[in-house]
């Protein structure tokens, strides 16, 4: 009867120690996902502000204006080259 | 026990009672008339519930450059009850302007407010500068913005972004607007317990909906094309002095739209810079009466018919014809008895024309023209398109079918005389222009024989070569194409000074791998197409030929 009755402590006391184990490490995550979400939140933003000035920076209306600036213009004029034909026969 | 200890107990339980009836009315306040109230309360202390926006779709290039991106802009909020620092001072930190300035300090001094929206648009550069200076009482909000890295090119194929009146964001015009749906995807919510600090309970109860994000459009617009649509028609507005204009590409083949660009324009990204006028795309949403261009499409349906053969002889060319009241006449003057018909088209003759749509006849015409898509939506994938109906058939006089021979007394779009060339490009067979890339197979009609086709695509590129345009043909490039000078319809007569100038080819004609539409509304160089609206084509597919591989003969 008293073995019983230690047996039931221990499973009180283990029941117990997982509760409060449990609970602490519950809040703790609650805690840690709520900083990941926020990380996420301004990484997403960074991510957005990247992708906007690589998007600003390759666009060719922007290139375009820049090669002006650089002094580089396109060709007035394309001049058309046949191939060489051959003149004589071997 | 004592008669006075009694009598202690008796009042002792008398006033338990009161208490407990006290209390029991207490009680029955709270969990009856006001239970519902405090149920709220404490469930927004324990419940979190967010919105989850859908990223809204991008819209692409063909060669995976984009038209329009999704950006984050933020909003200032502020909590004027907990505000600490001088308003002025954060009025000051926001704007510059006295105005503006006035109203920020107004919204912050009224304390009975929680949140004061105080600007909005910010990036995030200037967001991080406010942040730093740590005002209390003062935070932001993340708000969805777009961007158009091109600005003002495609401004009106593209459309923009804006807020209905419940403040959500919407796509108005163009690619935005038509296609508003899938770009928009679908909003997620998320509902969870949290505790004090506002950190989520796992152990707690959640409710989670997907977010499902907006479709990425890719589109055929091509970048290199579109801008040098932008720039030359912005020269050949200025060149030509015109009030308006508009350059359509279109690849004949699959229909799908190569470029498209209208001015004036707009860039969508500023678009509360603009008026509402701006926004309109005039290459769907503009009627015009086509004039001369409008011929290929008569003459083809005539060859179609069978009524006239290319070497088939006009005898009533050899000067003005009388119809009705009215008399005929050549835009020039210039009258060439029995002409061929290859010879109407390159002398662009009204005269000829009348002949043609004489023998045709205008039922027959008007079967022919509605074949061609004209009088009804072409079904391009943008908002806003513009049809003008035709006349009914079989209340058509012999007016009306001389004039529409030659393209006066008919309203199309440019979009609607685009796809019609481009049934003659594309072998006869009808397609429907596109925008966005669809792997869903369109049905195409035939709308002519492909010997038809064939007919007057000589015709036309026998224009180009002999016609009044030829000055500025480009030798050796292999050019089908057609003037249009028409006149401007007002108050139920002709207008005797102003025009619109277009010009529509494809080439090359064996084979062709674009076809474009050139209109200039009342340019004031020159009223005549030959000098305004062909040279602008020409200069245009100079730079396009190479660009598509296109090489002279």
């Amino acid at each position: 009867m008293k073995k019983f009755k230690y047996i039931l402590i221990v499973v009180f006391a283990v029941f117990a120690a997982t509760s409060v184990f449990l609970t602490i490490e519950a809040v703790a995550t609650g805690s840690q996902i709520s900083k990941l979400n926020l990380e996420e939140g301004m990484l997403m933003a960074k991510q957005g502000e990247l992708r906007e000035s690589i998007v600003r920076g390759i666009s060719m209306s922007n290139l375009e204006e820049k090669s002006k600036e650089l002094g580089f213009t396109s060709a007035t004029e394309i001049v058309y080259i046949n191939e060489n034909e051959g003149v004589a026969a071997r | 026990m004592r008669e006075w200890q009694l009598d202690k107990i008796k009042v002792l339980s008398v006033v338990f009672l009161i208490l407990f009836f006290g209390l029991i009315v207490r009680l029955s306040y709270w969990q009856i008339i006001k239970g519902e109230e405090l149920g709220m309360q404490a469930k927004s202390q324990y419940r979190s519930t967010q919105i989850l926006k859908a990223p809204r779709g991008q819209i692409m290039a063909p060669d995976g450059s984009f038209w329009a991106i999704r950006s984050e802009v933020w909003r200032v909020i502020a909590n004027p009850t907990k505000i600490k620092d001088d308003p002025s001072k954060i009025a000051r930190v926001l704007s510059d302007d006295p105005v503006e300035k006035d109203r920020i300090v107004e919204l912050l001094e009224k304390k009975d407010l929680v949140w004061v929206s105080l600007k909005e648009k910010l990036t995030l550069d200037e967001k991080r500068n406010i942040e730093a200076m740590g005002l209390v009482g003062i935070s932001f909000e993340s708000m969805e913005s777009r961007f158009y890295p091109e600005a003002s090119v495609a401004g009106q194929l593209l459309g923009f972004v804006g807020k209905n009146i419940e403040g959500e964001n919407v796509g108005y015009f163009g690619l935005e607007g038509y296609y508003d749906l899938p770009l928009s995807g679908k909003s997620g919510f998320l509902g969870r317990e949290t505790g004090a600090a506002g950190s989520p309970i796992l152990l707690g109860n959640a409710r989670q909906t997907e977010v499902v994000s907006g479709t990425e459009l890719v589109t055929s617009l091509d970048k290199r094309i579109q801008i040098t649509l932008y720039n030359k028609l912005k020269e050949g507005m200025e060149k030509y002095g015109a009030k308006g204009g508009s350059i359509i590409v279109m690849d004949p083949a699959s229909g799908a739209i190569l470029g498209m660009e209208s001015y004036p324009s707009y860039d969508p990204g500023q678009y509360w810079e603009y008026g509402d006028l701006f926004f309109k795309n005039p290459a769907i949403s503009d009627s015009f009466e086509p004039g001369s261009i409008f011929k290929v499409i008569v003459m083809s349906s005539a060859l179609d018919a069978g009524v006239i053969e290319p070497d088939s002889k006009c005898d009533i060319c050899d000067g003005p014809v009388k119809v009705d009241k009215y008399s005929i006449e050549t835009w020039d003057r210039k009258y060439f008895p029995d002409s061929e018909m290859t010879d109407v088209i390159v002398h662009s003759d009204n005269v000829g024309m009348t002949f043609v749509g004489q023998k045709l006849g205008a039922d027959v015409l008007y079967d022919y023209l509605d074949k061609f898509g004209i009088g009804k939506p072409t079904g391009i994938d943008l908002q806003g398109e513009a049809s003008p109906g035709l006349r009914k058939k079989g209340t058509w006089n012999i007016v009306d079918l001389a004039t529409a021979s030659f393209g006066q007394g008919v309203a199309t779009t440019p979009i609607q005389i685009v796809r019609a060339v481009s049934a003659i490009a594309n072998d006869g067979i009808l397609t429907t222009p596109r925008i966005v890339t669809t792997t869903q197979k369109e049905e195409n009609v035939r709308v002519i024989s492909a010997e038809s086709a064939d007919e007057i695509t000589a015709m036309m590129a026998q224009a180009a070569k002999n016609g009044e345009a030829k000055w500025t043909n480009l030798r050796g490039f292999k050019v089908a194409g057609k003037t249009g000078t028409a006149q401007i319809p007002i108050a139920g007569h002709y207008d005797d000074e102003k025009t619109n100038a277009s010009f529509i080819g494809f080439a090359p004609y064996d084979k062709p791998k674009f076809v474009m539409l050139v209109t200039l509304r009342e340019p004031q160089s020159s009223p005549w197409a030959s000098e305004t609206a062909a040279p602008l084509w020409y200069s245009v597919a100079k730079d396009i030929f190479p660009y598509l591989g296109i090489h002279p003969e």
